[in-house]
């Protein structure tokens, strides 16, 4: 058990290494370099090699990479040139944000998935199941820029129940008596697809349990139709769905960008918006860097998850 | 064996299409009884209806299929009349059913104890611990003393006799008046298959349990039951004694069942096998089902449905072999 958790560790680590390693790479393959978005492209060429000069960009590559590798070693994420301020305490509350948004989405579409999975599932072909199947489809193809507006527009410009965006203040903590309100449309919107693509994908797995002899086996010991579906088809049906929490994570942030910019929602997604636009690369390697790692964190989650749901693995 | 109580009674029982009305009945007019203690085998080639029977017996026919016609009687109580809730409670506590495939037949995820745990606090309430100990004593009664007297055991980790071991456990969990194997040793090898079938053939003679047992094997029902019953295409069409029923089946297609298996001793020779297929869903035969197979069909069996002899040997065929043995 602790060797195979030390190896899965291990992994991780070497995955979150490589994606150190990308991440420079890539921004050391990108045309114009930090100099230019600085000075502005119409820098002349000696204020840009004096700044290259100040910032180290003259060194050799390897040397670079090092020193890159020495930094985040201390926490150090670098300096933000457009907002005047250290990434990492520049990220933090826009991580923040984020956290508290992509918890109640996690819990909101694991929950929704689950019920109407096994509802799904256990219903097999007849009238509820294809509904399910249908509002699934929707919800998983309506683009999410989309749903926000229409939401905002019904919700925030109509009816004027709920605030069209923002936070209700700089931080989420500080505003945590409207904090609800302004977090119900955007973690809607977010949790929409996810909720579709899982609650889909469980569905199959349920159906698929269903025809199993167990179900039946079940059904003839006289248990009724919610002992079979929690207690008995759930688990069964839950274990591949681990994996696919594991890959949640990403599209979380990827669907954040989207939902937060159109609700102003400051979080990362929405500064990973904004820093790219401003060609402000410290911020947006950081983002990247910390999504990379969640990804990881993920992965190796659903991997420990499905240990402790599946009896026949174990770490000897 | 005539004094003793029936504890299941068939009457009738026609299971066919829920939408469809043309289509013919899938188990079509069945009747017959089990006793407490006995064994009935219940003896056909695939898709004669075997199982069906048993599925409607416990009211879970696949979606699709419905009950046309018939009564369930398990010992006073009239199946068919009750509702889903009522018959849930029914299964499991006063029937059980073991099934073909042990490999699929228990969950995988949760441990044998806590399976057959839950069906006797489904059924009797009671403690967890109550329940366990209920588990514990039926894996030993079942032959598992490691599953017994051990740590928590899952599916995965016992042989497939083991794990019929369990489904009977499973079944039995409640004291059940009626047994049903559906082909509970097909997918066993022959050691193991003779172990369940005396585990079987102990637990009936010890709890007075009432066994229909479900087979395509004429030799093993000849040796284990008590009494066989011959399906063909939905319908009985042989019954009796199970020594005299081997020693002189009346039924044509009994006879062809019988001379179709192997002898131990010797080789005898090619086997005889029934030429042809049994009808399929929707065509049936004019006159005797079996008639378009029958060696020695005659030209009445072609127009004329037989029904079943009212003396023994009782069997459904309008030229049955009544030498005696």
């Amino acid at each position: 058990m602790i060797a195979a958790l030390t190896k899965r560790l291990g992994d991780a680590l070497l995955s979150v290494a490589l994606l150190v390693t990308l991440v420079f790479f890539m921004v050391y393959a990108t045309p114009g370099g930090p100099a230019y978005s600085i000075l502005g492209v119409h820098a002349s060429p000696n204020a840009v090699a004096a700044l290259n000069r100040q910032m180290g960009l003259d060194h050799p590559v390897w040397q670079q990479y090092l020193t890159w590798w020495a930094h985040l070693a201390h926490g150090n994420l670098g300096y933000s040139y457009t907002e005047h301020a250290p990434v990492a305490s520049l990220i933090g509350t826009y991580f923040h944000n984020t956290l508290l948004l992509d918890a109640v989405v996690a819990v909101a579409a694991i929950g929704l998935a689950t019920l109407l999975g096994l509802a799904q599932g256990a219903y097999g072909r007849r009238l509820p199941a294809r509904l399910i199947g249908a509002w699934q489809i929707l919800g998983y193809s309506l683009p999410t820029f989309f749903v926000g507006t229409v939401l905002i527009l019904v919700f925030a410009a109509d009816l004027a129940w709920l605030p069209p965006g923002g936070i209700g203040g700089e931080t989420a903590t500080a505003h945590s008596a409207t904090l609800w309100h302004h977090l119900i449309l955007p973690a809607a919107t977010l949790s929409l697809p996810l909720t579709a693509g899982l609650s889909r994908f469980f569905g199959q797995q349920v159906r698929d349990e269903y025809r199993q002899d167990y179900v039946r086996a079940a059904a003839a010991r006289g248990l009724g139709p919610i002992r079979i579906a929690f207690g008995h088809v759930l688990r069964n049906a839950a274990r591949p769905l681990t994996t696919l929490i594991g890959m949640m994570v990403p599209s979380l942030f990827v669907g954040g960008v989207l939902t937060e910019s159109v609700f102003n929602y400051p979080g990362l997604g929405w500064l990973l918006w904004r820093s790219a636009l401003e060609q402000d690369y410290p911020t947006l390697t950081a983002i990247v860097l910390l999504i990379g790692i969640l990804t990881v964190l993920g992965n190796l989650a659903a991997d420990l998850l499905n240990t402790l749901l599946d009896v026949r693995v174990r770490y000897d | 064996m005539n004094t003793r109580r029936i504890a299941l009674a068939v009457c009738g029982l026609t299971v066919g299409h829920a939408r469809k009305a043309r289509a013919r009945a899938l188990v079509d007019d069945l009747s017959f009884e089990v006793a407490e203690g006995e064994m009935l085998a219940f003896v056909g080639e695939s898709g004669s209806g075997k199982s069906l029977t048993a599925a409607a017996i416990f009211g879970l026919l696949p979606f699709g299929l419905r009950r046309l016609a018939g009564s369930v009687h398990l010992r006073d109580t009239e199946l068919t009349a009750l509702s889903e809730r009522a018959l849930r409670v029914r299964r499991g506590r006063d029937m059980g059913l073991v099934f073909q495939n042990p490999l699929t037949a228990l969950n995988p995820s949760r441990s044998v104890q806590a399976q057959i745990a839950e069906t006797y606090q489904v059924h009797k309430g009671g403690t967890r611990g109550a329940a366990w100990a209920r588990a514990r004593s039926l894996l030993a009664e079942v032959g598992l003393a490691s599953a017994a007297n051990g740590p928590e055991t899952y599916p995965h980790q016992l042989s497939g006799g083991m794990r019929q071991r369990v489904m009977i456990a499973i079944a039995l969990a409640c004291d059940p008046i009626l047994l049903i194997a559906d082909e509970p040793t097909t997918a066993l090898d022959v050691v193991v298959q003779a172990q369940i079938l005396d585990l079987l053939t102990r637990l009936r003679q010890e709890r007075g349990l009432a066994v229909l047992f479900i087979t395509h094997d004429l030799a093993l029902a000849a040796a284990r039951a008590d009494r066989v019953l011959v399906l063909y295409a939905g319908r009985a069409v042989e019954e009796g004694d199970a020594a005299r029923f081997f020693r002189a089946p009346c039924h044509p297609y009994s006879r062809a069942l019988r001379d179709a298996i192997p002898a131990i001793h010797g080789l005898g020779g090619r086997l005889t096998e029934i030429p042809g297929l049994p009808p399929g869903p929707g065509a049936l035969p004019p006159g005797c089902r079996f008639a378009p197979r029958c060696p020695s069909a005659q030209d009445d069996c072609h127009q004329t449905e037989p029904t079943m002899r009212r003396t023994a040997p009782r069997c459904a065929c309008l030229h049955p072999s009544l030498e005696t043995p």
